[in-house]
């Protein structure tokens, strides 16, 4: 089951990646993101699952909120010429150089057949890791996302000199 | 499964080379992220590493979301200065 939603991932992902319309961009990125939520449903992390549903439906929310503010809806991201077809073209080798990479450094560390039923977990105990072996890890993360709200604030406010 | 991870982080990776404006790059950096995490999940659940899994990922996701919001402040702050998110005059974000 878990093949049919890493090709429904990896079909929305190219059409995110090569669609010119930033609507149908947010759209399949939207659904890629749930197609790997599901995916990790079925690999018995379906506190990861979950997580990554909502993420993807906020941060899918988020991308139309901005594009419309934006009048980024209306924009089309076409262009005409060589330089556009050799920038593309570079950009998809330095793509599939990454995910050989990527493979090339994960396919010795891990079993490539998941079975779920040998690694059984409760909940509570992703929570008492959390809280206990893995507590400074969640402080260093707690301050980073504070520094980047406040960070966010300082770049995008008004300062003086600012054109009006 | 691997490969398929790897897949999405190199759409992720072409994407965010290819576009144009803001919102495409972090359209881009979410599939990069997406990606990512899916490579840890899958390699981390095969190797019986299930607790550290769902920690590890959940901390990247959250880093991906504070990237997120690093990058709309950056595209207000472009968008009142130029008005407009394109990439392709950009130098400074001040004047």
């Amino acid at each position: 089951m878990n093949y049919v939603f890493a090709i429904l991932a990896l079909v929305t992902a190219t059409l995110a990646t090569i669609a010119h319309d930033l609507k149908y961009s947010i759209l399949s990125m939207w659904i890629a993101g749930l197609a790997t939520g599901a995916i990790f449903l079925t690999v018995d992390a379906e506190f990861l699952g979950i997580v990554q549903w909502i993420v993807s439906t906020l941060v899918a929310i988020s991308f139309v909120f901005f594009g419309v503010m934006f009048g980024d809806f209306e924009s089309n991201e076409k262009k005409k010429g060589k330089a556009n077809y050799l920038m593309v073209s570079c950009a998809s080798v330095l793509g599939l150089s990454f995910s050989a990479l990527l493979w090339l450094a994960m396919k010795d560390n891990a079993r490539l057949e998941i079975t779920t039923d040998t690694h059984a977990f409760e909940i509570k105990e992703v929570g008492k890791a959390l809280v206990s072996t893995h507590i400074l890890s969640l402080e260093v993360l707690a301050i980073t996302l504070f520094l980047v709200l406040v960070g966010c604030g300082a770049i995008a406010r008004i300062e003086k000199g600012d054109p009006k | 499964m691997i490969i398929v991870a790897g897949m999405i982080g190199g759409l992720g990776l072409v994407c965010m080379l290819s576009k144009r404006t803001i919102l495409g790059l972090l359209i881009g950096m979410q599939l990069l992220i997406l990606g990512s995490t899916m490579m840890f999940v899958i390699g981390g659940v095969a190797s019986d590493r299930a607790i550290q899994v769902h920690i590890f990922g959940l901390f990247i996701t959250l880093g991906g979301i504070a990237q997120l919001g690093v990058g709309y402040s950056l595209a207000l702050r472009l968008f009142y200065l130029k008005k407009k998110i394109s990439l392709d005059e950009l130098r400074v974000l001040r004047q």
